[in-house]
């Protein structure tokens, strides 16, 4: 398993609570990063191959709507862990941010040297 | 709508027919059930998103692997730099009156270099069409570029066979991402990739060019080979540092000092000024310099295409 990189972990994150289809992961990822990021549908597919690739995503129906075709996906099981694991990892990371922020400000380190 | 299907369905095109047949209905579901949400200029930028994965997809260049960037970054280079000599090459052969007709000087070299780009522009084109028979293509245009000055009548170039043989490499080099994502095909596309930047090498030592008689010093070639050497530099460094489109701007205009030199020069190419010949310079950094900014914007997608 490479890097989980901001998009990829976005597209797990789309697929936490059930399986989605392409646009539906491309809004939901858009809504979870508040619009910073988006998924345009070259992008998606390379990403759905590779998740596909690395076991974390599998295929879970298609249907027709207004005649287009949508596939869906969901987290498999190896899925799902990756994504607890890289999650909790950037919670830790993310508290440890909240709690130095929030020392006062006379008791965070200072940077040695200045400049003249 | 059915206007907009068209379009998109067009856009499809972009990717290997396999990838399309398994994947072109979902993908165009996809791009249709957005559409309406998209003003021109996005769905301008989707176009050339799936366009863009679509080719990236043809060519193999996976952003996740060392070896893939290499070769990316190798490839393109060389690619660059045949057209550009191509280009030169031809405007020598065709556009100068004097050297035209001077078979003397300029006979079946000159007649040769189009037959090599031909068929190197043919292995390029059809291995981005047939994506599964990528490598016999890479292979018959290495082997046609080498064999067509072989075969043809003895020449006053002896060192043809040594660029044609380059030159094809940079076909390969292109092509070497798709075949290597396996280990045991990495050693052999490094090679390739390796080979491919030593052209560029041979083609940037302009001046050991002169000393040792390497292969791109030939009467007057050898007056050409200081900017045919600054187009490979230059697409090289556009190639492999342009990272925003400001980038490429700069680019072209480290071009700017040369094009002055160039008139100040006043070197002779077949008895014509050397500044003739630098507007394909600046042209061509441009376009590497957006090329380079194109293909630094793809390999920082997050994703691998496999």
């Amino acid at each position: 398993m490479s890097e989980v990189r901001e998009p990829t972990f976005l597209v797990l994150v789309a697929l936490a609570d059930g399986r989605r289809h392409g646009y539906g992961i491309i809004q939901d990822v858009e809504r979870l990063s508040s619009g910073k990021t988006t998924l345009r549908a070259g992008t998606l597919y390379a990403t759905l191959d590779r998740l596909a690739s690395e076991g974390l995503i599998e295929g879970a129906g298609e249907e027709v709507v207004e005649g287009r075709l949508r596939r869906y996906y969901q987290l498999t099981v190896q899925g799902s862990a990756v994504l607890e694991s890289e999650s909790k990892q950037r919670l830790a990371v993310s508290k440890e941010a909240l709690r130095r922020l929030s020392r006062p400000r006379g008791s965070r380190p200072r940077i040695a040297g200045g400049f003249a | 709508m059915r206007r907009e299907r068209t379009r998109f369905a067009r856009l499809l095109w972009a990717y290997p027919r396999s990838y399309r047949e398994r994947r072109g209905d979902e993908i165009l579901g996809t791009l249709l059930e957005g559409a309406p949400d998209r003003g021109s200029f996005e769905t301008a930028r989707v176009a050339s998103n799936v366009v863009a994965h679509g080719v990236r997809l043809r060519v193999g260049i996976a952003s996740d692997q060392a070896a893939g960037r290499i070769l990316a970054a190798a490839a393109l280079p060389g690619l660059a730099m045949a057209a550009a000599v191509a280009l030169v090459m031809g405007w020598f052969a065709f556009l100068l009156p004097g050297i035209r007709h001077d078979p003397v000087s300029f006979g079946i070299d000159t007649a040769l270099w189009p037959i090599v780009y031909l068929v190197w522009v043919l292995g390029a084109a059809s291995a981005l069409a047939f994506p599964r028979r990528k490598r016999v293509c890479a292979a018959g245009c290495v082997l046609a570029s080498v064999a067509v000055p072989l075969l043809l009548p003895e020449h006053n170039w002896p060192r043809l066979p040594a660029i044609s043989l380059l030159i094809a490499l940079a076909v390969p080099a292109l092509l070497a991402p798709a075949t290597s994502p396996r280990r045991s095909h990495r050693g052999l596309a490094l090679f390739v990739g390796a080979a491919s930047l030593g052209t560029l090498g041979a083609a940037a030592a302009s001046s050991a060019q002169a000393a040792i008689g390497g292969p791109f010093f030939y009467l007057g070639f050898g007056t050409l080979a200081p900017y045919v050497a600054w187009m490979a530099l230059g697409f090289s460094a556009a190639l492999l540092v342009a990272r925003r489109w400001i980038h490429a701007a700069a680019l072209a205009l480290l071009a700017v000092p040369w094009l002055v030199f160039a008139f100040v020069d006043q070197q002779p190419f077949g008895g014509t000024p050397a500044y003739y010949a630098v507007w394909i310079e600046f042209v061509c950094a441009l376009a590497a310099g957006l090329l380079g900014t194109w293909a630094s914007r793809l390999t920082r997608t997050p994703e691998a295409i496999y």
